[in-house]
């Protein structure tokens, strides 16, 4: 069990990932794939920490309960999210969100 | 749509012999049509306007290329300190059974945290419920006590029976008049005549 990559492989996973969820935040016009870089930036954190449980302390399984529960919040928010996105879709007929800017003005 | 139908049939019909009719619109020839060759014209002609129409139409916002550079340097950033950091080179060691104290210790230390957490999922499967569901209710009674249109529900009801009732009730008024009128006139008329025949 102690094989394997080391822990700077998981964080720079991580990194990658959040960089990759940045980039879909900031760049993607669709408001779903803005939620799906949310998503992957939620991942990069779970990930994270579960390199973190593992390499640290990982006879105290507290943190994969702390994983679950992230996990468990990042699907609550993904639901949340997408029934906005459903609503404003309804309201504006469009999901573009370079239209959504009345408070810009 | 229909661009694309009268691609397939004209790139069918000219004879193409290397077939491939979804193609053909790239090496011009017998498979161009209205719509390739108008926008392959307002390439020549203005091709700041089709490049701002691309935009428009592409899913990046136009900001890609600062969002590309700003999410590389992030990563680049975390990367840095990442790797900057003397980290414990080896796992430490496991013992095995994880599943059984994973769920020992959701139901005894973190059972708030458990039962927040799902307390949490039923207030998000509530309030998504509701946020997907509030449009629906209130154009169904607009559509009984008045006449606003708002035509994002079900607007083939409202636009079906809107005319239905506006248009069919004048006209079965104007067609019962004019059919009593004119039976009155043929009758007057018939009397008259039959008046004026004796």
């Amino acid at each position: 069990m102690t094989g394997g990559p080391g822990l700077v492989a998981y964080l720079i996973v991580g990194a990658i990932m959040f960089a990759i969820g940045i980039f879909a935040v900031l760049s993607q016009r669709g408001a779903v794939m803005v939620l799906m870089g949310i998503e992957i930036l939620v991942n990069a954190a779970i990930l994270n920490l579960v390199a973190f449980w593992r390499f640290v302390n990982p006879n105290d399984y507290g943190g994969q309960v702390f994983v679950i529960v992230a996990m468990t919040i990042g699907a609550v928010e993904m639901a949340i999210g997408l029934a906005i996105m459903l609503m404003v879709y309804r309201a504006r007929g469009t999901q573009n969100i370079d239209k959504f800017s009345e408070m810009k003005e | 749509m229909s661009g694309m139908g009268g691609q397939i049939s004209s790139s069918g019909g000219g004879g193409d012999i290397a077939g491939m009719p979804g193609m053909t619109h790239t090496a011009g020839g017998d498979g161009t049509t209205n719509m390739d060759m108008t926008v392959a014209s307002m390439q020549k002609r203005d091709p700041k306007g089709y490049y701002k129409m691309m935009e428009g139409m592409a899913m990046s916002t136009g900001q890609l290329k600062l969002a590309g550079i700003f999410s590389i340097v992030a990563g680049l950033v975390l990367v840095f300190l990442i790797v900057r950091v003397a980290w414990l080179p080896k796992p430490l060691a496991l013992d095995l059974d994880g599943p059984t104290r994973v769920g020992d210790l959701l139901l005894s230390d973190y059972m708030m945290a458990f039962e927040g957490a799902a307390l949490l999922i039923l207030a998000g499967i509530v309030g998504a419920v509701v946020l997907a569901r509030r449009e629906r209710k209130p154009p169904k009674n607009k559509q009984q006590s008045s006449n606003a249109v708002t035509n994002r529900v079900a607007p083939k009801q409202t636009q079906d029976n809107k005319p239905a009732f506006s248009k069919s009730n004048p006209k079965n008024v104007s067609v019962a008049d004019k059919a009593v009128a004119s039976y009155i006139a043929v009758g007057s008329s018939g009397t008259i005549s039959k008046e004026v025949g004796l």
